[in-house]
């Protein structure tokens, strides 16, 4: 099953709606609630974070039988140094990302706590590309 | 706990009722990261925040956060309402702030303790 979303920079009201329509189309399968909120959970950090940062994005997810994957991709500013935005604590949200009750520094980290295997291709300047696994058997 | 006593303690209006459950824990934060990182596993969760903006109840909703109440009478968009009707989020509001929330609840949770404690 494939589902696409489109997202927009700077559209906080409608950010996390794609994440809402994954949970409940997983609830729908009939998952674990524990999956369910490790899927919730990391993709809406995700789709936080292409708000917060980026100027577009895009959500590919396809739910197969025994696992999520889930591409995150976006036009935007890119991460220079991937090693320290994975660091708790550190981060480049805006003001306004704050007043949303973000920036704390804790959204890739808390991606990576969530998901099976996480992958980041990013290019300063360009974008950068989140993709993620989670299997539904532990 | 349930919601109607809640209500009751902290004066607050359900502008919103959702799932009924017995809350058991209580997560006090503006700090919608800080929800999405450390929420406890615990099954029935309310959230007291002074955000009044659609995240506060999206971060809710992702993590089975069923109770939500928003203190200083902060004004409440309709898109939040409409985040808690779709998801049976129980939405409160009161004028009181965080702290005096906190610590009515906080002293109510004491006060059955000892009772169950001399019971």
């Amino acid at each position: 099953m494939l589902k696409v979303y489109h997202l927009e920079g700077g559209n906080f009201s409608e950010a996390g709606s794609a994440s809402s329509d994954i949970k409940k189309l997983l609830k729908r399968l009939g998952l674990q609630s524990k999956i369910i909120k490790k899927v919730a959970v990391a993709m809406y950090e995700a789709e936080i974070n292409v708000v917060a940062h980026a100027y577009s994005g895009d959500i590919n997810v396809v739910v197969a039988k025994d696992h999520i994957k889930i591409l995150v991709s976006d036009k935007g500013p890119g991460i220079p140094d991937v090693d320290k935005a994975m660091t708790e604590g550190f981060s480049t949200a805006s003001e306004k990302v704050r007043e949303m009750g973000f920036g704390a520094g804790m959204g890739l980290p808390n991606i990576k706590k969530n998901v099976d295997d996480l992958n980041i291709k990013t290019e300063v300047g360009k974008g950068t590309e989140l993709s993620m696994r989670i299997d539904f058997q532990h | 706990m349930n919601v109607d006593d809640l209500a009751k303690l902290i004066d607050a209006k359900v502008i919103c009722r959702g799932e009924e459950c017995e809350i058991k824990e209580f997560c006090c934060t503006d700090l919608m990261s800080d929800v999405l990182a450390y929420t406890h596993e615990g099954e029935c969760t309310a959230l007291i925040t002074a955000l009044s903006n659609a995240q506060a109840l999206r971060t809710a909703e992702m993590v089975d956060i069923k109770t939500v109440i928003i203190v200083r009478g902060k004004a409440i968009e309709k898109k939040l309402v409409d985040i808690a009707a779709d998801n049976e989020i129980t939405l409160l509001s009161t004028e009181l702030s965080m702290f005096d929330v906190a610590g009515k609840i906080k002293e109510t949770l004491d006060l059955q303790k000892e009772k169950a404690k001399n019971a």
